[in-house]
């Protein structure tokens, strides 16, 4: 009986207490930070966010030498990179940001945002720190597609041109080397016939060595 | 009692006796449906600020419209009948449940010259009238053809019934001491400060003394099973979210769940002012004849009211839900008895006074 | 008179009063948009956060909801399995209409991670369900859910009740006749090899 009121009367004050809580709680200042109205920058008082603040990732063109390390870090396969290579004949004369002859045309950099999981190890084996994590978080969309992003400086048509330049280097060269080499073969054709003497009986002892090492 | 009948003979005057009566009848409905969009902002909001959040702050300033919006919002959504329900039923469960909620308002006197219906069994009248809710919820658990509609039916039902007892001899004893089961009388009664509230002993001077821990133990036994009855936390088990999706209006969508949303505010109301009128002097002011005008009643009534509301919401974000066994031993083991021992005090007040 | 213009032909695509009711009722829509309490993978703990005290998806409107009857958009936040596909496709259809859904994340925008070679995952929920907004993110930050949510509200706002009739209807006439045309291409053709 003693227990049952005890339990009666612990349970109603620890209701009491309960309801203390909340009622502290009820006026303390709240812990909300309104977004729209205070954006995360501002609040954070710098333009940095954390390391893997999983926002949108940025790739520095000038910067990027075409190396595809970002490419093959990648853990889920959402950058798509495809270089064209530049050709010496091109009449622009590109330059990376540090002031280095650039190698590689950026024909295609696409990073699939809708499949990227922001582990940021595209960042860590960036050579040159061209892509890195940005501050832009805000760019959910209605469409999918609108989150496969481009980032390569050409359109098609210039890729095309640039593809196309490529291609008249390497038949330039191709004809070059065709030229040299019916050039060197004549040369060498001359040779051939003031050695052939000397080289034929070099030829038969060597045949002959072969027929003794063999019944050996 | 005629004066309770004022407001009525007022408009009466004017336009006749029917149409003065569709007016009264209008009053209720209209204040409910004011208070139902009070007290969901006033719940948000508690709910927010006791979880140190803010709530909706985008609905017009400080989210005001919020529960606006939302009733703009519940219009325009689809209205979904099962397949497998019981048509009839279903449709007509969230009509059942308001009417039982609408219904208890008729008697409530929101002031000394206005009540829209000045039933002289008025206290026993919303005893029945209440049982109503159960029948809607039953209707709506069954007609759902749903296994959580049903179970959380169930559950609402069992719990509804076994705290009916306990209410109702809370109901009982301060109708014992006041002699009379019409609302008016009893808040008539209580006038002239609040040390003459039924919370406190009644109106019987210094030497019921003896009384207020009894009284006082009864209003706590009448709030708890007045949570209960209205289904809310911590006595919210035919909704628990966490084993039936949401009990017996899981299957209610758009307009329909409307109703059910307004008929437990509504609940609210119901048990809120039926504790006022028995254990707070009803529209009486607390201050003896300071602002104690017909008026300043129907303030003093709401009021009181709120604050119970508010203390509802307030308990509803402190306690978490309790399981059904437990439900069960509160009422059985410790609600009825105590309701007991408080009733024959509270009948031998009755009987000395 | 423009004014009494747009009185005359409520109906019509700059007509007062019905343009300020369906203003009305998508401002009552927009902002108060009940989601559906359904979780599914890592992004669900991270969509919590956003219901939570600090970042409180509260002040949008935005009540959690048990039941999908009572929901006006589901949160698809995390993993599609196959398996679980099939009940988020049930569980999108039990929402009444106007409904709506947000992808949140890699997994749910495409299979995230899991694009390639999960062969029990499904790639991209849009194959199910159509989708309203896409949220990147892996997970997403919670602001970036909220200016989804945002986002959403903007869709809702400018969505059309009663032009959408007329459009609809137009429409509707269009199809019927192309596809008179091409029976009557069609039984001309059959007509001439006869
Ligand atoms: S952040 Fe990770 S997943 Fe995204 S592109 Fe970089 S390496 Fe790939
Ligand atoms: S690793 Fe860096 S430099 Fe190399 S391709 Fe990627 S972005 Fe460009
Ligand atoms: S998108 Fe990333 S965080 Fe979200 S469910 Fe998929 S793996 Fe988890």
């Amino acid at each position: 009986m003693i227990n049952y009121l005890k339990n009666i009367i612990k349970g109603f004050s620890t209701i009491l207490v309960g309801m203390k809580v909340t009622f502290i709680n009820l006026f303390r200042p709240n812990v909300t930070v309104q977004y729209p109205n205070v954006h995360p920058l501002v609040r954070a008082g710098s333009d940095k966010m954390p390391d893997n603040a999983r926002n949108k990732l940025n790739v520095i063109i000038p910067k990027c030498t075409g190396c595809k390390s970002c490419e093959k870090a990648c853990p889920v396969n959402c950058i798509t990179i495809e270089t064209t290579k530049v050709a010496s004949i091109d009449t622009e004369k590109p330059l990376m940001e540090d002031g280095k002859k650039r190698v590689f045309w950026l024909s295609q950099f696409d990073i699939d945002f809708a499949k990227c999981c922001f582990c940021g190890l595209c960042t860590i084996a960036c050579p040159t720190s061209a892509i890195v994590h940005s501050t832009d978080f805000e760019y959910s969309c209605y469409d999918r597609n609108e989150l496969l992003v481009h980032f390569s400086p050409f359109n098609k048509e210039q890729v095309a041109e640039k593809k196309r330049i490529l291609a008249e280097e390497v038949k330039q060269k191709a004809e070059k080397a065709l030229a040299d080499k019916q050039a060197a073969e004549k040369a060498a054709q001359e040779q051939n016939i003031t050695d052939s003497k000397i080289k034929s009986s070099d030829d038969q002892t060597s045949a002959n060595q072969n027929i003794q090492n063999n019944s050996n | 009692m005629e004066n309770h009948q004022f407001l009525f003979n007022f408009i009466s005057e004017y336009t006749g006796d029917i149409l003065a009566g569709v007016l009264i009848a209008i009053i209720p409905l209209a204040l409910l449906l004011v208070y139902a969009l009070v007290a969901i902002y006033g719940e948000l909001k508690i709910a927010s600020f006791i979880q140190l959040k803010l709530g909706p702050m985008r609905t017009g300033k400080w989210g005001l419209l919020q529960p606006v919006a939302e009733v703009f919002k519940l219009l325009q959504k689809e209205d979904i009948t099962p397949d497998g329900a019981d048509k009839p039923l279903f449709n007509l469960a969230p009509f059942i449940i308001f009417l039982g909620c609408y219904a208890a308002l008729s008697v409530l006197p929101l002031s000394s010259h206005f009540a829209p219906s000045g039933l002289n069994i008025g206290l026993f009248f919303i005893i029945a009238i209440s049982s109503l809710a159960v029948l809607g919820i039953v209707m709506g658990g069954w007609a759902s053809n749903n296994k959580y509609s049903l179970i959380g039916a169930m559950r609402s039902v069992s719990q509804i019934i076994s705290y009916e007892i306990p209410a109702a001899m809370c109901i009982l004893g301060v109708a014992s001491m006041a002699h009379s089961l019409d609302m008016n009388v009893i808040s008539a009664q209580q006038q002239g400060g609040f040390w003459n509230w039924y919370v406190l002993g009644g109106p019987a001077g210094i030497s019921k003394i003896w009384l207020i821990p009894f009284t006082v133990v009864m209003f706590i036994v009448y709030f708890v099973t007045s949570l209960a009855e209205t289904n809310r936390t911590p006595f919210d088990v035919p909704e628990g979210e966490s084993e039936l999706v949401a009990g017996y209006h899981t299957e209610y969508s758009g307009m329909k769940f409307a109703f059910f949303y307004l008929a437990e505010y509504g609940n609210m109301f119901v048990v809120s002012a039926i504790m006022t009128v028995i254990f707070f002097g009803g529209w009486s002011s607390p201050f003896g004849d300071f602002l104690n005008s017909p008026i300043w009643q129907i303030f003093w009534f709401i009021a009181k009211s709120m604050f119970f509301v508010g203390l509802q919401i307030w308990l509803r974000w402190t306690l978490p839900r309790t399981r059904v066994d437990q439900l069960m031993y509160l009422c059985w083991k410790i609600l009825l008895p105590l309701s007991m021992v408080c009733f024959l005090a509270m009948a031998l007040g009755g009987m000395l006074y | 008179m423009g004014l009494l213009n747009a009185l005359d032909n409520p109906i019509n695509a700059d007509g007062i009063i019905l343009g300020k009711v369906e203003d009305l009722f998508n401002w009552g829509r927009a902002k108060s948009n009940w989601f559906l309490q359904f979780g599914l993978a890592c992004c669900a703990i991270e969509f919590m956060a956003v219901n939570a005290s600090h970042f409180d998806l509260m002040r949008f409107g935005n009540i959690p909801r048990s039941s999908p009857r009572q929901a006006d958009y589901i949160v698809i936040s995390g993993t599609v399995t196959l398996k679980m596909a099939e009940r988020i496709k049930i569980l999108f259809e039990q929402i009444p209409e106007p409904r709506y859904a947000i992808s949140m994340g890699s997994c749910a925008n495409s299979g995230g991670p899991y694009w390639q070679h999960g062969y029990n995952v499904l790639k991209g929920i849009d194959r199910v369900i159509p989708i309203d907004v896409y949220i990147p993110g892996c997970p997403p930050r919670p602001e970036a859910f909220e200016q989804a949510v945002l986002k959403l509200q903007e869709k809702i706002s400018m969505e059309e009740i009663f032009k959408k009739r007329e459009r609809v209807a137009q429409e509707d006439k269009m199809l019927e006749s192309m596809l008179k045309a091409e029976e009557n291409n069609f039984i001309e053709n059959v007509n001439k090899h006869i």
